[in-house]
């Protein structure tokens, strides 16, 4: 790969990778070298790369590239916070998380608002497999940082791999509050509030997987949430003959337009899907009647 | 029980291909096996794989979503699935999740004969030198993993997945999380098909 | 009018050395003004504050997109009148005056040390030794009105304003050489990104130097009190239905409405 584009394309490519944070670790280890064999075309973006390809090394576990990197950053900022960061991710990828923990808790010392280091200590946890010590460390952090969105996600992450759904619907909160034209945020809301189950949650679910459908008509999730939601609504024995009826009425509306869109992404050459979703709504029309 | 538990090379590369393509987070999907010989024979034969999810693997909506459409592929083509995979976001994590579980528990509900793999990832190498399921199985209403001599996989089927993984077809993969995505992406992967038809 | 002829010499020893001089002052000016930033030191208690009154403004303003019971939940725990973040949480004013902070004066006297003060400097000692030179000539004719921009110094009245003398060159050159410096000190060097990371740390606290917290609460509890909650989402479905109608089907054996009505 690294051989078919031009140095230039390489390096924009990696600005561009590290603007947008990607995580491309393979691709961008193969890059970065690449880049680096003529580190004076880079002036000063060269630390940068460095620790781009520092990170994306540790990551797919080239231990010996990642030391070569922070060996050539150390000399050039013996006294940054920074570098330190990355020999204590270094520890982390070699499996020493007490002495990685180590050298973080040091350099909070120094600065007790560096929120990068103190996400490195969540990250520990959640790489030892500690999931209820990662999100009290956590929870630590936001009660700081309480509009660090970022740090919301992973919580909510964390609450639906514990299966507490009730507090990955809160950061879920917290994070429509942020941004409230995300339909991402909305979608995902939903989809904790369905899997949460419950006449009252499943309403709510609904009206979110609809706000997202609403924000973004593209979004086949919330229509599909959308359509599950109102259906299980629809066949409760709860709820007014009203609320039934608009139940279905969502329901086949929901059910059209995923039709109409697997009608439009059809491809020729392929069994047609729209066929199995026609199944599958037909089968929950039963059970919904 | 049943007798007997194979893996086609299509079922088992697809499985491959999912994890190789998202190494860093948990993922899962199902397997299918032909019905017929489920019934009759007793031999459980899984013939091909679909991959699920690999965002969030706790939330229903996608997951039922995906069962649904599956379920009636399966019933149009006599398949059924019996089969469920699971690979942990933790490298050195073996044990089937509370989520993997219950995900089980709903496809053993499904088929009395289905059985349950987890991934180890720890034996997941570009080489692909030996077969990185672990199998478990439903005995005393309770998942136990079985260890048996016959093995899951053909001979030559880990050197079909090897040349796969080397040649990055894995990224081309599509499981039902990228099919939501975008719908233009089919989940029962034709071209891999294909691929997979010319290799063996 | 004459044309003017120029000594060479004043080529060589006077529109080169304003040149050089004013170029290695702005390098000198740059590699000093990065041994002297000082690098801001946020207190853990400034962050989290400034956060919580984020946190706050978005409820007030975005509260309509949550369920009633969750924004509920959340005023509880700012304004509950016992237990209420803004209520319990007690922070002693600082004294904010920047000149009673000997930090942020220091701040303040670098700032002039490495931006002003040269200027001055140099300025004045180049108005000084290299004064009354007519130094060149822009190759376009200008009107009146910027001899004085560019003959400072040199009170001809009947001289064509397209000259350019000593001290205005000097100016010249100092707003001029700035993207010969970005191109030689690079675009994104090193000063640049240690900037642009403390800009990145700071703006999680957006109030910068923050006033007294306790008064950015009590105004905050203030507002959040009067504010209430009124759902966005209450019809969000039948605005969804009435904004995209049902797509015409053009084909298909189910017709989930017409099944619908059948039973």
């Amino acid at each position: 790969m690294a051989a078919a584009i031009s140095w230039e394309d390489a390096r924009d490519q990696l600005k561009k990778w590290r603007e947008e944070s990607a995580r491309r670790s393979a691709e961008t280890l193969e890059l970065g070298e690449f880049v680096l064999t003529n580190h004076r075309g880079l002036g000063d973006e060269v630390w940068a790369v460095h620790e781009q390809v520092c990170i994306a090394a540790l990551d797919v576990g080239d231990i010996a590239e990642a030391s070569s990197a922070i060996d050539a950053l150390k000399a050039q900022f013996p006294q940054s916070k920074r570098v330190k960061r990355l020999q204590g991710m270094k520890l982390e990828a070699q499996g020493r998380f007490d002495d990685a923990k180590l050298v973080y808790e040091e350099l909070l010392k120094e600065d007790s608002s560096n929120a990068m280091i103190r996400k490195r200590l969540v990250a520990i946890f959640k790489a030892q497999d500690r999931i209820p010590d990662a999100i009290k460390e956590l929870m630590k952090y936001l009660e700081s940082f309480m509009a660090d969105h970022e740090a919301w996600l992973e919580l909510s992450e964390l609450y639906i791999q514990e299966q507490h759904y009730s507090k990955a619907a809160f950061c879920l909160e917290e994070l429509i509050m942020s941004n409230p034209h995300n339909h991402l945020f909305h979608q995902k809301y939903a989809e904790i509030r369905y899997t949460q189950g419950g006449t009252e949650s499943m309403e709510i679910a609904r009206k979110y997987f609809a706000q997202a459908v609403k924000l973004n008509s593209n979004n086949i999730r919330a229509l599909y949430g959308l359509f599950l939601a109102a259906t299980h609504l629809a066949s409760s024995q709860k709820g007014t003959a009203k609320s039934k009826k608009d139940n279905i009425r969502y329901a086949a509306w929901a059910s059209q337009q995923l039709q109409h869109r697997y009608r439009l992404a059809e491809r020729k050459e392929s069994e047609p899907q729209v066929q199995h979703l026609e199944k599958m709504i037909d089968s929950l029309q039963i059970t919904a009647s | 029980m049943a007798s007997e538990t194979t893996l086609s090379n299509r079922a088992y590369c697809k499985l491959i291909m999912h994890a190789a393509k998202y190494p860093h987070a948990a993922l899962n999907g199902v397997l299918l096996a032909e019905k017929r010989k489920l019934k009759e024979n007793k031999i459980l034969r899984f013939v091909d794989c679909v991959p699920l999810c690999h965002l969030s693997l706790g939330l229903a909506p996608v997951l039922e979503v995906a069962l649904f459409q599956i379920d009636s592929y399966c019933q149009a083509n006599g398949l059924i699935i019996a089969g469920y995979y699971h690979a942990n976001e933790h490298l050195k994590d073996l044990n089937p999740s509370p989520i993997a579980l219950k995900i089980a528990d709903k496809i053993y509900d499904n088929c009395n004969e289905a059985c349950f793999f987890m991934i180890d990832n720890t034996k997941m190498f570009v080489d692909c030198d030996q077969c990185v399921l672990k199998h478990y199985t439903v005995q005393d209403n309770k998942w136990k993993p079985k260890s048996s001599n016959t093995p899951l996989l053909s001979d030559d089927c880990l050197s079909i997945a090897a040349d796969l993984l080397r040649e990055k077809t894995y990224q081309d993969l599509v499981d039902f999380d990228t099919h939501l995505d975008d719908i233009s992406n089919d989940w029962l992967n034709p071209e891999i098909n294909t691929h997979l038809n010319s290799c063996t | 009018m004459a044309e003017l002829l120029l000594d060479p010499n004043i080529r060589l020893w006077v529109v080169l050395p304003i040149v050089f001089i004013t170029f290695f002052v702005g390098i000198i000016r740059h590699y000093v003004s990065l041994l002297l930033t000082s690098q801001k030191k946020v207190s853990l208690q400034q962050v989290s504050d400034g956060q919580a009154l984020v946190k706050s403004r978005l409820l007030r303003e975005n509260g309509k997109f949550i369920p009633r019971q969750s924004f509920n939940m959340r005023k509880q725990f700012f304004n509950n009148e016992e237990s209420g973040f803004f209520k319990t949480q007690k922070r002693e004013g600082v004294a904010q005056n920047p000149m009673a902070d000997p930090s942020m004066l220091t701040d303040m006297l670098k700032g002039n040390l490495t931006n002003i003060l040269p200027m001055i400097v140099i300025g004045g000692w180049i108005n000084w030794t290299f004064s009354g030179f007519v130094i060149t000539k822009v190759p376009f004719p200008l009107t009146l009105r910027f001899k004085p921009m560019l003959q400072r110094g040199v009170e001809l009245a009947s001289l064509d304003a397209s000259w350019v003398s000593s001290a205005s060159w000097y100016f010249l050159n100092v707003f001029g050489l700035r993207s010969v410096y970005s191109l030689i000190l690079g675009e994104n060097n090193a000063a640049d990104q240690a900037r642009l990371m403390q800009q990145q740390m700071s703006m999680s606290q957006p109030m910068g130097a923050n006033p007294d917290p306790m008064k950015a609460f009590k105004a905050e509890w203030e507002a959040l009190e009067i504010c209430g909650h009124k759902w966005a989402l209450e019809n969000v479905e039948d605005e969804l239905i009435e904004r995209s109608p049902t797509p015409v089907v053009p084909y298909g054996p189910h017709n989930f409405l017409s099944k619908m009505k059948v039973k």
